[in-house]
């Protein structure tokens, strides 16, 4: 009943009390802006990546144009990519970072760092690098400050021998931290007939070594024919800790390279087994091998399968060197190309259709479980709200028939900088109520007290508008959204700036953790606002498609990191490699 | 055959004498061998020294001393302890931040961390503890070298010093401490502290707590009027009894203290107990004799947030929380403030009932100053929003052109002062629309 009375009621209200509703403080003309004719929801239809380019950049030309004229005009970034797209958070940082101009200041003190000291570009003799030390403004610690400063300029390795020969001559000695970095130094520069000399001096001094220098003795043993003295040295650093993925990466590197590819395959298991995750370098390397060896495409595909498990996305060389061994395939002819997820979850190659980013029904009860559990119950339920609160609204829920939109109140009013909260609120959620749908505002009792920020008249409008649950003022009301949301069902989504990291982190285990973040992608709505003489929003379109490595047998379709793109944990790669057979 | 056999004997203990050293392995060798090679194995053993290091001269020494090391450690080289031990004396020639000394009881409580940088962190920490323990100990010779000669005179002026007025100190002074303590046990307005964290604490944590809760005993005790002191929830085999009997040890018993298993809720009239947490909403506008404050007696260097206010929440217990922020310019970070420093604001606070001269105690690295007088005096001011915001922008400008730095704080958020509902009823109460990051002062 409810959503057929309320557009009559609103109708109703609009004549009644002209003056409430058609003379907001900030008023947003709806014929004046054609994106708020199209304030989309999901799965209706979509703006395209191509449409949001053009009025980025048309916006981009007003302000500049605006600048020209005045210059104290507002500045308001526009993010026109999903806050999930790989580089949205990167880029966003970039852009409040050239706002507050703290680089000049960085940019000063690296050009401190960088001063001082000079090394040479030659050998110099004992007497030279003496006279280098007197000269120097702080002899403290010399030695050790030179030779880092050497590692970090990776200076010639004749400089170096030099400068440890005269260590020695001078002080009777070489420590073994000089000697670890010269080992250092070798290693980087490939030079391996020092690295064995280093480790026949070190071997011969010193009884046993520490993690760092074994991992540089595997490092520089597996560059060459001698890496199988690489693996004693792996046993030893075994038996106290946990080998790296770094030092397992570089002994299969040197076991791939020279041929050995059981040996890979071994230790490639072993690291599966003490539960590390493996380097993107070692699964170059096995893919490498494969390019020679067919018996182990099984092995391979399950690699493919680990990282659809673990929800990991290959870097850019990795894709290369897959679609390499795909299209390198015996028997099957493979097709390999480079994509983009476009928004209509069907691969832009291929025209294959991408797997759905929804939830099966027995996904759903789990997380909706793990939500009450371990996100708003946790180990102790005072700590979020209290129970009574919480069975209120459990009552409330139920009472409730199942919601189409679940609104993150103070988010949503948090996110205009101009006029009033209770007025962003008020038209986000009369925008929505106008699609139909059957809208839930989650806030607090603060809320609902008359204020500077919260006009009561709105906050009574809002009410009428969409059911309200308010929480009390120390209660934190993020979980309460996902519990309603999940509650509501698969059609249900929730509108929200917060990515819900911490409240992800309470999950128990990471495939819950996982499939959480599935769910959130699939079900936040998140607004974008701007300020362009008005204030401006828009919901960030929903991906209705999974970003995880896939198949259906013919096909293999793997997301990957592109080269220059910083992802962070929570956002997905947004290019993708198709793999199909012909 | 027998002769040869003595031979290579002979051979073997001249080499041994030589070099001081051959391994099982190197004479099983020479017996296998004829004569001949066993020579030249032995001729080689011999040149070993020199073969390794064939360019550095200088290296035999420390070479020799290292293997003989190496040699007496062999034959623990199957129990892990000692691996470890070698391998954090190879991280310190390495250059890293770990000890030089280790316990063994330190190892064990090493290999009790699982990952690799909890490892890391407890050797720092046992590195820097080491370091400050060298450093108090050349201070304290440096003093004694020092400072001889003048205690000598001072010892003479002591003598020398002719007065009508009797000298007291020690253990006179003690008394005196003691008997304004008792008075306060009997008649003296009651402190809590809840003693009901241990769950939420580590080792390191609650022996910090404790070191905390005897300096605010002891401020406690120098006060002209000091507070019952009230260990509340302290159970008998808790982590803090055992601390605490573990530091007083005899003198425990005569504390002049209460402290019990019962909870507070059980001990005073509900009304009267307010708990002092920084991430409560409600702030603490003045000192009220007549309540019973509770702190609770906690040490978080982890992030968990609001634990005390939790707890308060589950008693339904008034909460409260120092006026930080609108006596000191608080730019960020968290206000949560350690026992000893909240025990001495509230005696002070207690004493002068002004706010300024208490929250001198907060650590001056935290804040920016107090704000000008003007504003404060009649606190009425600068309890309100407009006014601290008015006085934020004026100041900002201020240090801008005055430091020219080009730290711009225009473009930080402004921290948006809080509490408006000072001196309004109460249903205008809103909580602060800012993140306040952890306040726990161990409250």
């Amino acid at each position: 009943m409810g959503p057929s009375i309320y557009p009559y009621l609103s109708l109703h209200l609009k004549y009644t009390f002209p003056l409430i509703i058609s003379r907001p403080l900030f008023s947003v003309n709806k014929s004046y802006s054609f994106l708020f004719k199209r304030v989309m929801l999901p799965n209706v239809h979509y703006f395209s990546t191509k449409d949001w380019n053009e009025v980025y950049a048309n916006y981009k030309k007003a302000n500049r144009e605006s600048k020209q004229k005045n210059d104290n005009d507002e500045k308001i970034a526009v993010f026109a990519r999903s806050v999930f797209a790989a580089g949205t958070a990167k880029r966003k940082n970039e852009i409040f970072r050239s706002k507050s101009a703290n680089e000049a200041q960085e940019h000063q003190e690296n050009y401190r760092r960088g001063r001082g000291f000079k090394l040479p570009d030659h050998p110099l003799t004992t007497a030279e690098w003496k006279n280098l030390k007197e000269n120097a403004e702080n002899s403290r610690r010399f030695e050790i400050r030179v030779m880092n400063k050497m590692l970090c300029e990776r200076a010639d390795i004749n400089v170096a021998k030099s400068f440890l020969a005269y260590v020695a001559l001078e002080t009777g000695t070489v420590s073994y931290e000089l000697l670890l970095k010269y080992l250092a130094l070798c290693v980087y520069a490939n030079r391996h007939s020092e690295v064995f000399d280093v480790y026949d001096i070190m071997k011969s001094r010193f009884k046993a070594f520490d993690n760092a220098a074994n991992g540089l003795f595997m490092r520089g043993f597996c560059m060459t024919e001698r890496w199988k003295e690489a693996l004693p040295i792996l046993e030893t650093i075994k038996k106290l800790s946990v080998p790296s993925p770094r030092n397992y990466a570089d002994v299969i590197d040197g076991a791939v390279r020279h041929g050995d590819i059981a040996t890979a395959w071994a230790l490639y298991n072993e690291i599966l087994d003490t539960g590390i995750i493996p380097k993107q370098q070692t699964w170059q390397s096995l893919f490498e091998s494969g390019l020679s060896d067919p018996s182990t495409v099984e092995r391979l595909e399950s690699i493919l399968y680990y990282m659809r498990d673990n929800q990991i996305y290959p870097n850019e060389s990795v894709a290369q060197s897959i679609k390499a061994w795909f299209e390198r395939l015996p028997g099957d002819k493979w097709k390999g190309r480079w994509s983009t997820g476009e928004p209509s979850a069907v691969c832009e190659s291929c025209q294959v259709k991408l797997e759905s980013l929804q939830l099966t029904e027995e996904e759903y009860r789990q997380l909706k479980d793990h939500v009450m559990t371990d996100v708003i119950e946790g180990q102790d339920i005072f700590s979020k709200t209290t129970p009574e609160e919480l069975e209120l609204f459990k009552a409330f829920v139920k009472q409730n028939p199942a919601f189409d939109v679940v609104i993150d109140g103070l988010n949503v009013a948090n996110t205009t900088i101009r006029g009033k909260q209770s007025q962003m609120l008020l038209e986000v959620v009369s925008q929505l109520k106008k699609q139909g749908w059957r809208v839930l505002v989650l806030g607090r009792k603060h809320m609902l007290q008359q204020s500077c920020k919260w006009d009561q008249r709105h906050m009574s409008l809002i009410q009428r508008r969409a059911h309200c649950f308010f929480t009390d003022n120390l209660t934190e009301d993020d979980p309460f959204i996902l519990y309603a949301a999940l509650h509501s069902g698969n059609h249900c989504v929730f509108v929200s700036q917060d990515l819900m990291r911490d409240h992800k982190a309470c999950m128990p285990n990471s495939a819950m953790k996982r499939l959480f973040f599935k769910w959130q992608r699939g079900h936040q709505l998140v607004l974008n606002t701007w300020i362009l003489k008005k204030v401006h929003f828009q919901f960030q379109t929903i991906q209705d498609y999974d970003t995880i490595v896939q198949t259906d047998k013919t096909s293999w379709h793997i997301p990957y990191d592109a080269d220059g793109v910083d992802r962070c944990t929570f956002e997905v790669p947004q290019k993708w490699l198709c793999l199909t057979r012909k | 055959m027998n002769a040869v056999v003595a031979n290579i004997v002979s051979n073997d203990e001249t080499t041994q004498s030589i070099v001081g050293k051959t391994t099982v392995a190197e004479l099983q060798l020479q017996y296998s061998s004829p004569s001949g090679k066993t020579l030249q194995v032995a001729d080689t053993n011999l040149r070993f020294p020199t073969l390794s290091n064939p360019n550095i001269m200088h290296y035999e020494e420390k070479g020799k001393e290292e293997e003989a090391l190496g040699e007496s450690g062999e034959e623990a080289e199957c129990s892990p302890l000692a691996a470890t031990r070698e391998m954090v004396e190879m991280m310190r020639q390495a250059g890293r931040n770990v000890p030089e000394h280790l316990s063994d009881n330190d190892l064990l409580s090493l290999q009790e961390h699982t990952t690799k940088t909890a490892r890391k962190k407890f050797l720092k920490f046992l590195a820097l503890k080491e370091s400050y323990k060298k450093a108090r100990k050349q201070e304290k010779e440096k003093r004694k070298s020092e400072s001889q000669p003048q205690e000598e005179e001072e010892e003479e002026a002591r003598v020398s010093l002719n007065s009508y007025l009797i000298t007291k100190r020690g253990r006179y002074l003690n008394s005196g401490c003691k008997w304004r303590a008792a008075q306060a046990m009997l008649f003296g307005q009651s402190l809590v502290f809840d003693m009901s964290y241990e769950a939420v604490m580590n080792q390191r944590e609650l022996s910090n707590t404790i070191s905390q809760l005897q300096e605010c005993l002891t401020w406690n005790k120098r006060s002209l009027e000091p507070f019952h002191i009230h260990f509340c929830n302290l159970q008998p085999n808790s982590g803090y009894k055992r601390e605490l009997t573990s530091r007083y040890g005899d003198s425990w018993d005569n504390l002049l203290i209460t402290a019990t298993e019962q909870r507070h809720v059980d001990m005073f009239p509900h009304k009267q107990l307010v708990y002092l947490t920084a991430d409560s909403p409600n702030v603490l506008r003045s000192f009220d004799h007549n309540k019973v404050y509770i702190v609770g007696a906690l040490v978080d260097k982890a992030d968990q947030s609001s634990v005390s206010l939790t707890n308060a929440k589950r008693l339904k217990l008034d909460t409260a929380r120092f006026p930080l922020d609108h006596f000191l310019q608080w730019d960020s970070g968290a206000k949560n403030l350690t026992l000893d420093q909240v025990m001495r604001i509230l005696l002070t606070l207690r004493d002068t009932g002004k706010w300024e001269q208490a929250l001198e105690f907060v650590p001056k690295r935290k804040h920016s100053g107090f704000y000008p007088k003007n504003l404060v005096e009649g606190p009425v001011k600068m309890f309100t929003d407009v006014a601290r915001m008015k006085f934020k922008k004026r100041a900002k400008k201020f240090t801008f052109s005055e430091t020219g730095s080009v730290r711009d704080a225009g473009h930080k958020p402004l921290t948006q002062p809080g509490v408006r509902n000072v001196f309004k009823p109460k249903q205008f109460m809103e909580p602060d629309g800012k993140a306040k990051g952890r306040k726990n002062w161990g409250g």
